[in-house]
């Protein structure tokens, strides 16, 4: 494993990337699981629920392993890099999530009159807007910091 | 590759045999940073490209330059 700290601070970036899409996928099967009736297929919807959010917990913790470990004992495992492709990544990702989150609140406030008669319990909207920020970041991250071919040239 | 930006760091590194990682450990930052300012992807800060042109010894317009309109419309 690299020791560079630079190395560091992209992967502990990945990793919450990692943790929001773990949940995101996680909140898509709770929108599901709000839809259906008491039975079967809503017990098995919210045990996958219950293995997610127990998933990201971990996933999310491993990724900010460094920084808890560099806060914990004061050693600086983790510097402050001047910029990083990774971190300007990560907050292009931020500024998807929130274009995307936006037009899904314009969609639903157009759609207002419509949804109304479905009579949808309110937390089928907090649960699609909570998959659709944490999702939409975290797909945006992975497809801008995607390998090129040309990247990994060397000479 | 960026539209206003080129840069010469894969012949540098080529001079001094450096791979991109050993470049990025040498400055301080990620190989991802180094391989995407290479392919034109990222617009390194101004502190990155001091860094990388002060490790090869070098002005920094020896290693970034402008692209020229002419050459852009070529």
């Amino acid at each position: 494993m690299s020791h560079n700290c630079a190395e560091t601070v992209d992967r502990v970036q990945t990793g919450v990337a990692r943790g929001m899409l773990v949940c995101g996928i996680t909140y898509l099967f709770l929108l599901w699981e709000t839809l259906t009736d008491k039975g079967r297929l809503n017990e098995i919807l919210d045990f996958i629920a219950i293995i997610g959010s127990g998933l990201t917990v971990i996933v999310t913790f491993v990724s900010l392993w460094p920084v808890i470990k560099q806060k914990l004992t004061g050693k600086v495992v983790v510097k402050n890099e001047p910029e990083s492709f990774v971190s300007g990544a990560m907050l292009a990702s931020f500024k998807n999530g929130w274009i995307a989150l936006t037009l899904t609140i314009v969609v639903l406030l157009g759609l207002s009159k419509f949804l109304d008669g479905l009579a949808l319990p309110l937390k089928f909207y907090f649960v699609l807007l909570f998959a659709v920020a944490v999702l939409s970041a975290s797909v945006s991250f992975f497809w801008l910091t995607r390998e090129d071919d040309l990247e990994g040239l060397e000479e | 590759m960026h539209p206003e930006l080129d840069n010469r760091i894969r012949v540098f590194r080529a001079e001094h045999r450096m791979s991109q990682s050993d470049l990025a450990e040498a400055i301080g930052v990620s190989r991802k940073t180094i391989s995407t300012i290479e392919v034109g992807k990222f617009v390194p800060s101004t502190i990155i490209a001091l860094k990388i042109a002060a490790y090869f010894n070098t002005a920094v317009e020896e290693v970034f330059s402008l692209i020229k309109e002419d050459e852009e419309t070529a």
